[in-house]
């Protein structure tokens, strides 16, 4: 985020326009932005000064700049865009916008010193623009002054990390953005978008045993979304692809982006209701999708997750992996958590209902030398997931041992947990049971083998003698 | 193409036998589509593909013909069970001249492209080959097999290579097996026979049953196989546990197998010591 100088050095608007818009280009002003006509012409733009709040373009005007002023923005809605993609279908469109979204105006106005921001939140905003074909270009954005109630200082700031964990636009006070046309990405209802990280260059081997086990899934409709950084060839993929969609059970397509933002672009392209992450060299059980997003669509959980195997395997000639062992992973009944912390391979073992996460954003970073996004830990404070718990589903392969595998950057200390207090009533009450289990287990274990030994002559008083030594040691 | 060249008579050297039982329509379409990919990947030899329906009337023949036009469909008329079926095939297989290799091939599974092309590639790599299976996928069967020699202590009947020469020295399978259990007796005699049994794991079929419903007549039938195998290798215990299992599971009364001495060279190779995975598991 910019610093509250650079906003103050100018009006944002007037700097956001000047610094994108080249001399003689053909600029439509709409509402209070008629004021940078001036500026405009002598740049030798073209400009045309719309005459009402919404934007309507002369006979043989074809913009390539749209600029809204404040009233434009303000009534901005569904029927205003589809005008002005129609009216000015290539113009790029440039405004600011007070976002009625922030947390200080929101906390304002929940403790009641000041009334409801008045316009749209700037989640509101892109999602208007996405649904209605247009994509960022550009966006500066200024925070949110850190105290603007008089709530107890820990308590603003909890509020506050909650609000940015669900939409890090709540930390946003005003921004200046250039959006331009783009294909629409309405979510199809159902579908499911398994983005396929190709971005580590598996081997060809590997590569096509991860999509002849996808080509065999059970859920459908799958939309397979391949994404790889710029430059790195997919060619191999795409033949495979081709060979495997005559099973008829998938679409799928490659995305390139720059290395780092390929699974943001991935993520950005989906256009399924359920989304998933996969590693390439992956594999995954028939039943695997199938089980998750039935237990998302039978309960009210916003994302699922399965139990899977770590693979260990060693690559034989021809580059197929000779498996060694396979360890299940999350162990036990329930998902708590420290497996979401511990494990951060979980990421390729989820999928989330991406219409119950409202803003949190899915895109995350590409990984990198064996290490993974922390999206499970960032789901997990807000959302209580939902486990499948069973039979592993899915194999995470990685060679060597699964103690490899790091998440990108470990979770802030400061990340928040949202949770009902019987939720921690529940689960302190469940480890305390545990630990009384285990005691009672080392209780009787100790009893039986007291029981063995005890029939064996002077091998009973040596181990007893033993143990009391060990327990002096221990006890300073 | 590579492996073995055409018949005298300009057929195929390799056949490859599929029984039926009431299998769905969508699955048969899977299987075929998996063939047509083995047929035009690179190297592949050429083969045929030969239809056992067992099950109690004709509808799959319309099906078979819908996805693989010109097929060769049989119908048995009656249910031979898995060994049966195809040993019929195996006979007929072999009883043709320059027929080297013929591949049973479970019909709800899905072929890899290179499945036909590595089994048989595989089975050619050594002249004392008797079977060679497909590697299990996604989930591998856990027993061993040495990733330098290929060996294994057993081959699964899923898609299973059998030689001409496991043919003619071991026989096919012992038709008693009504299903299940076939494939591990068939491997431990030709290994027995001092032929090698082997994985091709480039060849890989993807079969899942793991979360395959419970079915109480499947685990009655496993287990009565089971009891079957343990007595032919002369296994008390074992087959002893297995018919306690099969009366729990509320099986219908039956002959018990008598329980046989086998020869010492049968005796050497059989593994009860493992429960139904008859090998020390990797994992």
């Amino acid at each position: 985020m910019s610093t509250g100088l650079a906003r103050e050095a100018g009006g944002l608007l007037e700097t956001l326009v000047l610094g994108r818009v080249g001399a003689r280009a053909r600029v439509g002003l709409v509402g209070e932005a008629r004021g940078l006509a001036g500026a405009l012409r002598e740049r030798g733009c073209e400009v045309y000064e719309a005459t009402g709040p919404d934007w309507k373009a002369p006979p043989g005007f074809s913009a390539s700049f749209v600029v809204l002023g404040e009233e434009g923005v303000a009534r901005l809605d569904a029927t205003a865009l589809a005008a002005l993609r129609h009216g000015a279908p290539e113009a790029e469109v440039l405004f600011t916008l007070r976002n009625a979204g922030a947390a200080s105006a929101l906390l304002e106005t929940l403790v009641g010193t000041a009334p409801a921001r008045p316009g749209l939140s700037e989640t509101a905003l892109l999602a208007l623009l996405r649904e209605a074909g247009y994509r960022v270009a550009h966006r500066q954005v200024w925070p949110c002054a850190p105290r603007t109630t008089a709530l107890a200082e820990d308590a603003e700031r909890s509020l506050r990390a909650l609000l940015a964990q669900l939409s890090p636009s709540t930390q946003v006070e005003e921004g200046a953005y250039a959006v331009v046309p783009d294909a629409p990405a309405a979510l199809v209802p159902g579908l499911l978008s398994v983005v396929l990280w190709c971005g580590e260059a598996p081997s060809q081997g590997l590569l096509d045993e991860a999509l002849f086990s996808l080509a065999c899934q059970e859920q459908h409709p799958l939309e397979l979304i391949l994404a790889a950084p710029e430059g790195q060839d997919l060619s191999a993929a795409r033949a495979l692809l081709e060979r495997y969609a005559r099973l008829g059970t998938f679409t799928a397509r490659t995305v390139h982006a720059a290395p780092g933002g390929v699974l943001a672009e991935a993520v950005r392209q989906a256009r399924g209701q359920y989304l998933s992450f996969l590693d390439a060299r992956c594999v995954v059980y028939p039943g695997h999708f199938t089980r998750l997003v039935r237990a998302l669509e039978e309960g009210p959980a916003a994302w699922a997750v399965a139990r899977a195997f770590h693979t260990e395997w060693v690559p034989t000639v021809g580059g197929l992996p000779y498996v060694r062992a396979k360890i299940p992973f999350p162990l036990g009944e329930r998902l708590e958590l420290e497996h979401l912390l511990k494990d951060p391979a979980l990421f390729l073992a989820l999928v989330v209902d991406r219409a119950r996460v409202g803003a949190l954003p899915l895109a995350t970073d590409d990984p990198a030398g064996g290490r993974l996004p922390d999206l499970p830990v960032r789901l997990g404070a807000l959302f209580e997931p939902v486990f499948v718990a069973g039979i592993a589903s899915c194999e995470v392969r990685q060679e060597g041992a699964p103690a490899s595998v790091r998440v990108t950057s470990p979770p802030a200390a400061e990340t928040w947990l949202l949770r009902t207090v019987a939720v921690w009533e529940e689960r302190v009450a469940r480890a305390r049971e545990e630990g009384l289990s285990a005691r009672e287990f080392r209780h009787r274990l100790v009893d039986d083998l007291n029981a063995r030994i005890r029939a064996v002559p002077g091998v009973h008083a040596t181990v007893r003698a033993l143990a009391e030594r060990l327990k002096q040691r221990r006890e300073p | 193409m590579s492996g073995p060249g055409p018949t005298a008579a300009g057929g195929p050297g390799v056949w490859l036998g599929i029984v039926l039982y009431r299998n769905p329509e969508r699955e048969l379409e899977r299987l075929c589509t998996s063939l047509a990919w083995n047929r035009e990947a690179p190297g592949a030899p050429a083969f045929g593909v030969k239809w056992l329906d067992n099950s109690p009337d004709e509808r799959l023949r319309a099906v078979v013909a819908r996805c693989m036009p010109g097929a060769d469909y049989r119908f048995s008329g009656a249910n031979l069970g898995f060994g049966a079926a195809h040993n019929r095939l195996m006979a007929e297989a072999f009883g043709t001249p320059g027929v080297r290799h013929y591949v049973c091939i479970n019909p709800d599974g899905v072929l890899h492209p290179d499945c036909v092309r590595a089994l048989v590639a595989e089975a050619e790599r050594r002249p004392d080959t008797g079977l060679v299976e497909a590697r299990l996928f996604p989930d591998e069967h856990p027993k061993p097999y040495d990733p330098r020699t290929r060996e294994t202590p057993w081959c699964s009947g899923c898609v299973l290579l059998v030689t001409r020469e496991a043919y003619t020295r071991v026989g096919g399978f012992d038709e008693r097996f009504f299903m299940y259990c076939e494939d591990v007796d068939l491997s431990w005699r030709a290994r027995a026979a001092g032929l090698s049994v082997r994985v091709a794991p480039e060849a890989r079929v993807h079969h899942y049953t793991v979360t395959r419903e419970l079915s109480a007549t499947r685990e009655r039938m496993v287990r009565r196989s089971a009891a079957l195998l343990g007595a032919k290798y002369g296994d008390a215990a074992f087959t002893r546990a297995r018919l306690r299992e099969y009366a729990e599971l509320g099986g219908e009364p039956f002959a018990a197998p008598e329980l046989a001495k086998p020869e010492r060279r049968l005796a050497r190779v059989a593994d009860f010591g493992h429960h139904f995975d008859f090998a020390r598991r990797r994992w």
